[in-house]
């Protein structure tokens, strides 16, 4: 009676119960070994072999080193993007100390990822699971290159904590907002520290749950944020299905224009508009501003301080021309503008 | 359809059977294991408080840019409260209204939304007690007994105000029972804004105490605030203390105890409590504490020296009586003393109130 | 019926849907807790909770005479000896109060301290006589896996008004790795446990321990970014096997030194190469050149300059070192040779006289850091951290970024604790000396009388004596006997022949007198006696029986550390009027880590060319109610080269032992 029906299930399920003999069998034989101190162990050991440290150019604040996680077995790694990223000459020092070239293949703005390839076989990468590997509360360990602690073949720093909430980002890095557009992993562990962007998040089981995000506040808590990129959204980046951002011409949604000015933020909101950079290829760049100019006007309007400044251009779209006076020693400059699409700064 | 009910049914049977099998495990194995599966708990324990959880937002008040003691630009989103009666009072931080919002709403877990008023506060534990009108049978959580708590067991504390439609989770063990003048629970699970005034649960879902900044160097709302995500955080146990929920139903403010003596350690090794000067009309005068007197313990609680001193004072409120034993040239004696409210500047108007 | 057979059948799938079940049970969807999991998270948490009460007695919070900073420590010996890092006590001073997780406060006073290092060791003073304290044992940090669980315990912003520690868990974030010290080598976190336990100022000094409950390292540094003096996730310890290695020489009241091989490495195409080396060290003198390629140092393969430079940075000035190297033309040398002490300078600043002289060093902080951290650029520290000096130490924490990518960054440390200086600088005494000879004494004649409390079963209660019969080898070839007596109140006699010639030593209470059959007898001084080895494994083994009978031999005091048969030892040096030394090495541990002493080898000589040779003394067994080695080799050179192995064949315990035993031979007796 409820025998056949029983008999008729295990049987369909004979294959899924081989796999599971298996699977219990290789349990049992990985339990052998004893983890004495905790469970961690090997998995931490597998993924710091997916996982490179990336040296590039030290531009103003940023730090000029980072980490990457490997994701094809023809060298192709994932980074956050910055400002390392941009003088072209990214080094990668691989899992086995080599170092290696890297080109920027192309970045993500909504993600603040880049993708970098290097020139070596890499057999040994990140699979992007399908499903989510962790769901809140899960532990998750970052490996990472925080502080640059790791050099050559030296294993990269590892943290523990656990998921604790997956939810659309609302940050800002420094006072600007963050242009970051989807969902991110909240994780207790201390990811917010130089160089740890790019990291790997895995799972108790090695896994990637996701990739270490940027130094950044939220600002509905006014706390720095230790977030990572849902692995779910690195399939779709690794995938191109993002708009590119090499070229200048793309629109992004809301079209907002970016002169490529960045203040000097130190001194706060009422510290006066002194230009800390100029981003390289910017239409600011490209009129000729340089650090140290200070900002005096905006189409006549006076900038008293950064409070003004960010007032008058935050709502700039692209595409438009402005007129900038800025003081240079003790000269006044008019250059006139043309804002350009927002770009990955 | 029945077929397959029965089929699970005889395989959760099998399970139940395989697994009790499973028990002459290594205990090594079974650490690991019970490590791995740790989360399980986290996530139950989470399920359990969830239906007490509300959001608490304030609405005007003082405009942001304000420093928050340590957070140079404080964050505008909601925060989190605690039910703690079925009727409608709620726990939170004072932390939460820095600001001074003149408007306080709480979100219940069903998603109605409610004007609360703020009815007492406690500036030594820094929390405050909510009430909002027209609710009844409300969900309240469950309290862990404070004396069975133990250092090193698993805290779980949930924080709103990171966004979505879920609390953040976050994970740690306890530190300390007792710090912050006995007043707090200490724990390394990462405490930010978005967790004060929210629960730290134990593996259980009971609630250990509510989460909130604190720093035994000062007592300013926002202190305390620059040890977030540090691994340093605190929460107060309120469960089964009466005195201090009745006393905030009352709408009362609960003040730091000031006892009024200037004490020193004397000998060599220096030490022990050793009354210098007594504060004129000071809660110490009153009791008959004179100068020359060493304080030798209070309400039993031996004194070690003047620092010892100052951490035992913290243990009480302003209002609290206690019994001061001294020794005066070769007489041992106790005084009654009742300890007063600190010599401090006026406080500014209490937010929510009307 | 029908079922029974179904089954019977289908035993195979029955045990399948077994595995199945486990599998679906395992499985992140079914996300209830079953009772059997509720089970296993428990038992995880009563092993961590267990693991913490074990330690949590043992843990100091230390204290200057003021109470008002703080730092923490760890009691690794019921006789009060605790574990702390150099710079809490440099803060501190050389005494001060601690707190313990009963509430309450003990005194508690400097032995040692290693600058380079970090590490201290203090002792607690008990209320009662004789009273032992709570401990915690040192674990090999050399198990230690990245991944694995950590806690540790501490007063971070000296929470404990209770004294009862502050507990952090958190995981091994890296292993072996190397923080660059301040100053000239000093606080260098070299080969040091990276963990994200919270740890913040306060917990320097405490200890880092496992899930059993046994110290990893000791806590002392962190990083830091902008937000402060507040733990972001990366915290420092130096491990545990380094910490030991410094044990007696911070029990010897020194101001420890860390050894060098005075030579530079670096990472060259085909391997880590001799940069430079100074032509007066010893490792020049034995062989080493520039442009030799280093291929292993003390048994580990060398890849990198930097592990070569993080796995020297745990040893201290004296350390015997053996490494291997490649020549010119493919040739390999290995050589073995004493570390040259590293020099430093205190990092304890006296407070300046003249207000004038301390501008100069308020300027500092706001210059530039032109140099790589690498160099040792002297960088004055004050020592009393005042908040302007914070402020200097946030700055330089800026200009950080400046570093290219390829130095190691300079990290900054977690700041002192804020205690206000005693009115004078602290004594910690001079670097590599011996402070204070009385304090010294003592605990070298503490350790000889622990290692008879367990080497014996009582205490000898009349005149007595040991003979041991043994056979001596050389290879295999059997080349003599010998016969050693040892009474309990110091006489000894030593009888042996080797290949023929046979050679008689004692000492009657009054005399000491060498006896060969081609001499004849005559009376000689007790450096000459000692300097025969078998005479001197005598008086090693004697004073498992009496613990006067070593003071006979000389003044008895703890040297420091040092290396014998392989293993970290105590060098005790027993020296006599005329400042003849001969030497006992006490282990620290047994092989299992554990604290044990007993006596490792005994000689009179230190160096690579001492040519008599020591006895290193092995395979203790129980017999006639003493602990006796039944092998015993005898030595030559750094590199302990076998030259003879002598076994124990029999031990006759001699009651009321007649003079007649220890005094001169005279003519051809047998």
């Amino acid at each position: 009676m409820i025998a056949g029906p029983l008999i008729r299930f295990i049987r369909s399920q004979f294959v899924n119960s081989c796999l599971a003999i298996v699977v219990i069998g290789s349990g049992f034989c990985l339990a052998q070994e004893p983890t004495d101190n905790g469970p961690f162990a090997d998995a931490v050991a597998a993924a710091q072999k997916r996982v490179v440290k990336i040296y590039g150019a030290t531009i103003g604040r940023s730090p000029g080193y980072a980490t990457g996680i490997i994701v094809s077995p023809d060298g192709q790694i994932i980074t956050a993007s910055g400002v390392h990223l941009s003088e072209g000459n990214v080094r990668v020092t691989m899992p086995d100390g080599s170092l290696q070239q890297a080109e920027v293949v192309r970045r993500s703005p909504s993600l603040q990822t880049a993708l970098l390839k290097v020139s070596v076989p890499t057999p040994d990468f990140f699979a992007i699971p399908e499903q989510p590997a962790a769901s809140k509360g899960d532990w998750v360990l970052a490996v990472s290159n925080a502080f640059k602690v790791a050099e050559g073949a030296e294993p990269l720093s590892v943290n523990i904590g656990v998921l604790s909430l997956r939810v659309r980002l609302d940050a800002r890095r420094g006072y600007n907002d963050f242009p970051y557009e989807d969902d991110v992993y909240l994780i207790d562990a201390i990811t917010s520290n130089p160089g740890a962007a790019g990291g790997a998040v895995v799972n108790a089981q090695g896994e990637l749950v996701g990739l270490v995000g940027k130094v950044i506040e939220g600002k509905t808590t006014g706390t720095r944020l230790n977030y990572a990129v849902p692995a779910d959204l690195l399939q779709r980046f690794i995938r191109g299905d993002e708009p590119m951002t090499a070229v200048a011409e793309t629109t992004p949604r809301g079209g907002k224009g970016e002169l490529g000015i960045r203040l000097f933020a130190l001194g706060g909101r009422k510290s006066p508009a002194y230009i800390d950079r100029v981003l390289p290829g910017s239409p600011a760049a490209e009129a000729g501003l340089k650090t140290d100019d200070l900002v005096v006007s905006i189409n006549g309007e006076v900038v008293r301080d950064s409070g003004d400044f960010r007032r008058l251009t935050d709502t700039l779209p692209a595409g438009v021309e402005i007129t900038l006076e800025v003081k240079r020693k003790n000269d006044l400059l008019s250059v006139r503008i043309k804002t350009a699409a927002v770009k990955t700064p | 359809m029945f077929s397959q009910r029965i089929v699970a049914l005889l395989v959760a049977l099998v399970a139940s059977v395989a697994l009790a099998q499973e028990k002459p495990k290594p205990e090594q194995l079974q650490i690991a294991q019970g490590t791995l599966l740790a989360p399980k708990a986290f996530r139950a324990a989470s399920k359990r408080v969830l239906p007490s959880l509300v959001t608490i937002e304030g609405i005007g008040g003082l405009a942001s840019g304000i420093s928050a003691a340590g957070i140079q630009a404080p964050g505008e989103g909601p925060t989190s409260g605690v039910i703690i009666s079925p009727d409608g009072y709620i726990v939170t931080s004072t932390f939460n209204f820095i600001r001074k919002p003149p408007i306080i709403t709480v979100t219940l877990a069903s998603g109605e939304r409610k004007v609360a008023t703020l009815v007492g506060r406690d500036e030594t534990r820094k929390i405050c007690l909510l009430k909002i009108e027209g609710v009844s049978n409300l969900p309240v959580p469950t309290w862990a007994e404070r004396q069975q708590l133990r250092v090193g067991q698993w805290t779980v504390a949930l924080g709103i105000g990171f966004g979505g439609n879920e609390p953040a989770l976050t994970a740690g063990i306890i530190s300390a029972t007792s710090r912050i003048g006995g007043k707090a629970v200490q724990t390394d699970a990462n405490l930010s804004p978005a967790n004060y005034g929210g629960p730290l649960l134990d593996l259980e879902g009971r609630v250990i105490g509510i989460c909130v900044p604190l720093n035994p160097q000062s007592r300013d709302e926002g202190s305390g605030v620059d040890w977030y995500d540090s691994g340093i955080g605190f929460a107060v146990p309120i469960g089964g203390n009466e005195k201090i929920i009745e006393a905030l139903k009352a709408g009362k403010t609960l003040q730091p105890a000031f006892l009024g003596v200037q004490s020193e350690p004397r000998g060599t090794p220096a030490s022990g409590a050793h009354v210098v000067q007594v504060v004129p009309k000071s809660p110490a005068e009153t009791a008959g504490i004179k100068s020359g007197d060493q304080l030798q313990a209070i309400d039993g609680h031996e004194i070690l020296d003047v620092t010892h001193l100052q951490s035992i004072i913290a243990r009480y409120n302003a209002g609290d009586k206690a019994t001061i034993s001294i020794v005066r040239g070769e007489e041992k004696l106790d005084v009654a003393a009742e300890f007063g409210v600190p010599p401090v500047q006026a406080k500014p108007p209490m937010p929510g109130k009307r | 019926m029908n079922i029974s057979c179904s089954l019977g059948r289908f035993r195979t799938p029955v045990a399948a849907g077994l595995c199945l079940a486990l599998v679906a049970s395992l499985a992140p969807a079914a996300d209830e807790l079953t009772p059997g999991e509720l089970a296993a998270i428990r038992a995880a948490e009563e092993a961590r909770i267990a693991a913490i009460d074990s330690v949590y007695g043992a843990v100091v919070a230390i204290y200057g005479n003021d109470r008002k900073g703080g730092g923490s420590g760890v009691l690794y010996d019921p006789a009060g000896y605790a574990l702390t890092n150099h710079h809490v006590v440099a803060a501190a001073g050389v005494d001060g109060w601690a707190g313990l997780a009963d509430g309450q406060l003990y005194r508690w006073k400097i032995i040692g301290t290693d600058p380079g290092g970090d590490v201290a060791i203090i002792q607690l003073i008990a209320k009662e006589k004789g009273k032992k304290f709570p401990i915690a044992p040192l674990a090999d940090s050399e198990r230690v896996r990245v991944g694995d669980w950590a806690m540790a315990m501490g007063n971070p912003f000296v929470l404990a008004e209770d004294q009862r520690p502050t507990v952090t868990l958190g995981i091994v974030s890296g292993v072996h790795r190397y923080q660059a010290g301040s100053g000239m080598n000093q606080l260098v976190y070299g080969n040091c446990i990276q963990v994200d336990s919270s740890i913040n100022p306060g917990n320097s000094g405490g200890p880092l321990f496992n899930l059993h409950g046994e110290v990893i390292g000791i806590n002392g540094r962190g990083s830091f970014e902008e937000r402060g003096r507040v733990n972001v996730g990366l915290g420092y310890a130096i491990s545990s096997n380094q910490v030991r290695n410094f044990i007696p020489e911070l029990l010897s009241t020194k101001m420890a030194q860390h050894g060098t091989l005075d030579a530079q490495f670096g990472n060259r195409q085909g391997g880590v190469i001799c940069q430079s080396v100074n032509l007066d060290s010893p490792a020049a003198k034995a062989g080493l050149e520039l442009s030799n390629r280093l291929i292993s140092f003390e048994g580990v393969k060398i890849a990198d300059a930097n592990q070569f430079t993080s796995l020297v940075s745990i040893y201290p000035a004296g350390w015997p070192v053996t490494f291997t190297v490649e020549k010119e033309g493919k040739k390999q040398q290995t050589i073995t040779v004493r570390l040259t002490a590293l020099p430093y300078e205190p990092i304890v600043k006296v407070e300046q006289p003249k207000p004038e002289e301390k501008k100069p060093e308020e300027k500092k902080p706001e210059e530039k850091p032109t140099e790589k951290p690498q160099e040792k650029k002297p960088e004055e520290k004050p020592a009393e951290p005042t908040a302007q000096e914070d402020k200097g130490e946030e700055r330089k924490d800026e200009k950080k970024e400046d570093d290219k990518p390829t130095d190691k960054p300079e990290l900054p440390k977690i700041p002192l604790p804020q205690i206000k200086l005693p009115g004078q600088k602290p004594n910690f005494g001079q670097a590599g000396e011996i402070r204070d000879q009385k304090l010294n004494e003592s605990i070298a004649r503490e350790l000889a009388s622990r290692w008879q409390e367990t080497a014996r079963d009582a205490q000898p209660q009349e005149e007595m004596a040991l003979f041991l019969y043994s056979r001596m080898y050389r290879g295999e070839a059997n080349v003599g006997p010998q016969a050693l007596t040892i009474s309990n109140d110091g006489r000894i006699a030593a009888h042996y022949m080797i290949d023929g010639n046979a050679v008689h030593l004692g000492f009657d209470g009054t005399v000491y007198w060498l006896y060969t059959p081609e001499k004849g007898g005559q009376e000689i001084t007790a450096a000459k006696a000692h300097r025969d080895p078998h005479f001197a494994q005598a008086v090693a083994l004697s004073g498992m029986l009496n613990k006067d009978v070593w003071q006979q031999a000389g003044k008895i005091a703890l040297d420091g550390s040092d290396k014998a048969a392989g293993r970290l030892a105590y060098r005790v040096s027993l020296t006599d009027a005329a400042s003849e030394q001969l030497f006992l090495w006490l282990s620290v541990t047994n092989e299992q880590l554990h604290p044990e002493i007993k006596v490792l080898k005994s000689g009179v000589g230190v160096d690579d060319d001492e040519p008599i040779p020591s006895t290193i003394y092995r395979q203790w067994k129980r017999e006639a109610g003493f602990d006796l080695p039944s092998e015993r080799i005898l030595v030559k050179k750094l590199a302990e080269e076998q030259m003879l192995r002598i076994e124990l064949v029999e031990v006759q315990k001699l009651v009321n032992p007649a003079p007649k035993l220890f005094q001169m031979r005279k003519g051809t007796e047998e």
